[in-house]
């Protein structure tokens, strides 16, 4: 139970002061009982593209996260990854398989790309595994409520709102 | 053969097309492909004007001039529920739709609704029934370009409409490279100056609007009044409500129109983009009726009315001027088209080919399997529209009456009725289309007065009332989707403070670390 691992995280801005400070601001109460954090588990891909264009085939890059327990695709900025060593009960248990991961994300690439450029396009893409990497999550209790902070972006979403508010 | 306007309708392309040439080779910088593919966000004012020039081009440019030039002012019916329907779409389903499918992970109109409402028989037959109106609203676009180019340019029909057919279809195999310089947002700009162009000189021909209403109650004052010409829809509210409805609600019932919401920045901003979208609508949705009405005083006695708006701008622009309008037109009317074709398409690989005939297709596979069916839809549309063209109203009208009757409960109550289950959504969707297209394919408006639209939409969200309370007990929504419709409502009850810089785009994982943390004490 109390295993350590060591895991990729990505870099985040967001420290457990500047959360407190976040969640003091916006919800305007001071009756914080615990700050907890999460590492939240993710499957890195990035998509090699080659776009059919009039004067030939350009070539460029997607990166292209999986959520490893909801499965769902993204499309990712760069970022950058610090080695950690976290407690096994911060971690968020990956509940996707990474064939399963990889299948989605090309699905998602392509699905992008059609939208992106409007076009049933062969972007001739070429998926390649960049390993699992976690994101951190704040984790803010109070009396009445519980929220849930973003460690890159500082986005905020509750977790149980009182539903009388 | 109008070969100054032709110059010019080629010079506008030529310039467009290097100005996206040069924007890829040379602007071709990490800014730019992060733009086209690094996921950035699309903002409500993005959002709100795509939306919009999705939903209108070809049908405004053509089936509201020529309604407006026969029914005079009653045309401004369907005016009134085309302004109102920007903010219908956002504030109904827009917020909560973008939240549930970002939770469900659907990239499809379809998929969003068979995740909502788990069934194969669904997404088989909602999928079906989008590829085929969605084909056939395809062909009003071929023939608006086709008659377009044909009357601007005077290339003969069938060579103009087997022009605009194969321009459509390569922007839609080809399109990244145009998109660049064509994005929708330009195309409602230029949309909106075009209208406005000829409508200013529609009223400085006519003397002013004061004069153009008088002259118009000289010619036939009935075509004044809010019952159409010679008071033909008389006391006919059921028809008046259709009118309205169709374009107002019509649209939530749109899957091509309705995955606009699925890429909105965050949920909050579907109500930016709701004003943004009525802005643009007031400036823009009365113009080409108004043209059409003006236009009998201009063109009396057109063979063909839908050409109100085109011949108007032959007559009054000058050459170059006329050239550049119909540019932007035309590329209105194709970027309508090939946002069609591309929808019908992905529809047809992922929601039909890959998950009923092929589940393991490739790539490759994929891609044929929609190029296939929009050569084919490409191919009989041409022949349509080559050998008996129906008018591109009655088109736009019957695809609106059937999309908007069958898919307009099962959106709406997927995101607002916790109890909407799937036989309801199925049994609606299907009860919504057959009612809707029996009621034109019989006539039946003439002998009720009620438009089809009404009588599909009312007997549609009946069907799903009904047969979701009479089956509720079979087939219970699923926990875990009510949990997400919860997840989903969610951003109303967040206090005011946090609700305007929260964009929910962590919804997912916090319900996940929710789930992590009550199995973990």
């Amino acid at each position: 139970m109390n295993k350590d691992n060591l895991i990729s995280v990505i870099e985040y801005d967001i420290y457990q002061k500047q959360a407190k400070e976040i969640a003091s601001n916006l919800l305007m109460i001071d009756d914080l009982l615990s700050i907890k954090q999460f590492y939240y588990p993710y499957f890195y891909f990035k998509a090699e593209c080659k776009m059919p264009l009039l004067y030939g085939r350009k070539k460029f890059t997607v990166n292209s996260m999986v959520d490893a327990c909801s499965g769902h695709a993204a499309t990712a900025d760069l970022f950058d990854t610090k080695r950690k060593i976290v407690h096994q009960q911060e971690l968020l248990i990956k509940r996707v398989k990474i064939e399963t991961a990889k299948i989605k994300a090309k699905n998602y690439v392509i699905d992008h790309l059609n939208r992106k450029f409007k076009a049933l396009g062969n972007y001739g893409i070429s998926m390649k595994a960049k390993g699992e990497i976690y994101k951190l999550f704040w984790v803010l209790e109070y009396t009445n409520k519980s929220i849930v902070i973003d460690s890159i972006t500082g986005d905020i979403e509750p977790l149980n709102t009182i539903r009388s508010a | 053969m109008n070969t100054t306007v032709i110059f010019f309708l080629v010079i506008y392309y030529i310039v467009v097309l290097g100005i996206g040439y040069w924007a890829l080779r040379n602007g071709g910088s990490k800014d730019l492909e992060g733009y086209l593919l690094g996921g950035r966000k699309i903002g409500p004012a993005t959002t709100a004007l795509t939306l919009q020039t999705t939903s209108m081009s070809g049908f405004m440019f053509l089936g509201a001039g020529g309604l407006g030039y026969i029914q005079g002012y009653w045309a401004l019916w369907y005016a009134v529920g085309d302004i109102g329907g920007g903010v219908l779409n956002f504030s109904i389903i827009g917020r909560r739709m973008r939240k549930l499918s970002q939770l469900f992970g659907a990239l499809t109109a379809i998929e969003y609704l068979e995740k909502r409402y788990p069934s194969g028989a669904l997404r088989l037959i909602s999928g079906s029934l989008t590829v085929f109106l969605l084909g056939f609203y395809v062909l009003a676009q071929f023939i608006a370009g086709g008659k377009g180019m044909a009357l601007v340019t005077g290339i003969p029909y069938p060579i103009a409409l087997a022009i605009a057919v194969t321009v459509i279809v390569l922007y839609t195999f080809m399109g990244g490279y145009l998109a660049v310089a064509y994005t929708d947002f330009f195309q409602s700009l230029v949309m909106l100056i075009g209208v406005l162009w000829i409508f200013i000189a529609v009223l400085y021909e006519l003397g002013g609007f004061t004069a153009a209403n008088n002259a118009l109650n000289s010619l036939d004052p009935t075509l004044l009044s809010m019952w159409g010409k010679d008071l033909g829809f008389e006391g006919q509210w059921g028809v008046v409500a259709g009118a309205i409805l169709i374009f107002s609600i019509g649209y939530l019932g749109w899957p091509h129109v309705v995955t606009r919401h699925m890429a909105m920045k965050s949920p909050t901003s579907a109500r930016e983009a709701g004003a943004w979208a009525t802005a643009w609508n007031l400036f823009f949705v009365p113009t080409p009726y108004l043209i059409g009405i003006f236009a009998v005083l201009i063109l009396p006695g057109m063979s063909d009315p839908e050409m109100a708006i085109f011949q108007v701008a032959n007559k009054l622009l000058p050459a170059a001027a006329t050239g550049l309008v119909m540019a932007a037109i035309m590329a209105a009317i194709m970027s309508t088209a090939d946002s069609l074709l591309l929808q019908t398409g992905t529809i047809a690989a992922r929601d039909l080919y890959q998950r009923f005939i092929n589940p393991k297709a490739s790539e490759k596979q994929m891609i044929w399997a929609s190029r296939g069916l929009v050569m084919t839809i490409a191919i009989i549309g041409y022949c349509i529209a080559l050998i008996e063209p129906p008018s591109v109203f009655n088109v736009v009208i019957f695809t609106t009456s059937v999309l908007g009757s069958a898919f307009l409960p099962a959106y709406v109550c997927a995101v607002w009725w916790r109890k909407a289950n799937m036989p309801g959504a199925l049994s609606s969707i299907i009860v919504g289309a057959l009612i809707a297209f029996c009621w034109q394919f019989f006539g039946v408006t003439e002998m009720t007065t009620i438009a089809p639209m009404v009588a599909g939409v009312i007997s549609s969200t009946s069907t799903m009332i009904i047969v979701s309370l009479l089956t509720q007990s079979r087939y219970p929504v699923p926990e875990a989707i009510l949990e997400l419709i919860e997840e989903s409502s969610r951003v109303r009850l967040i206090p005011n403070n946090i609700s305007s810089t929260s964009n929910n785009s962590i919804a997912t994982q916090a319900l996940e670390i929710k789930k992590f943390i009550g199995k973990n004490g």
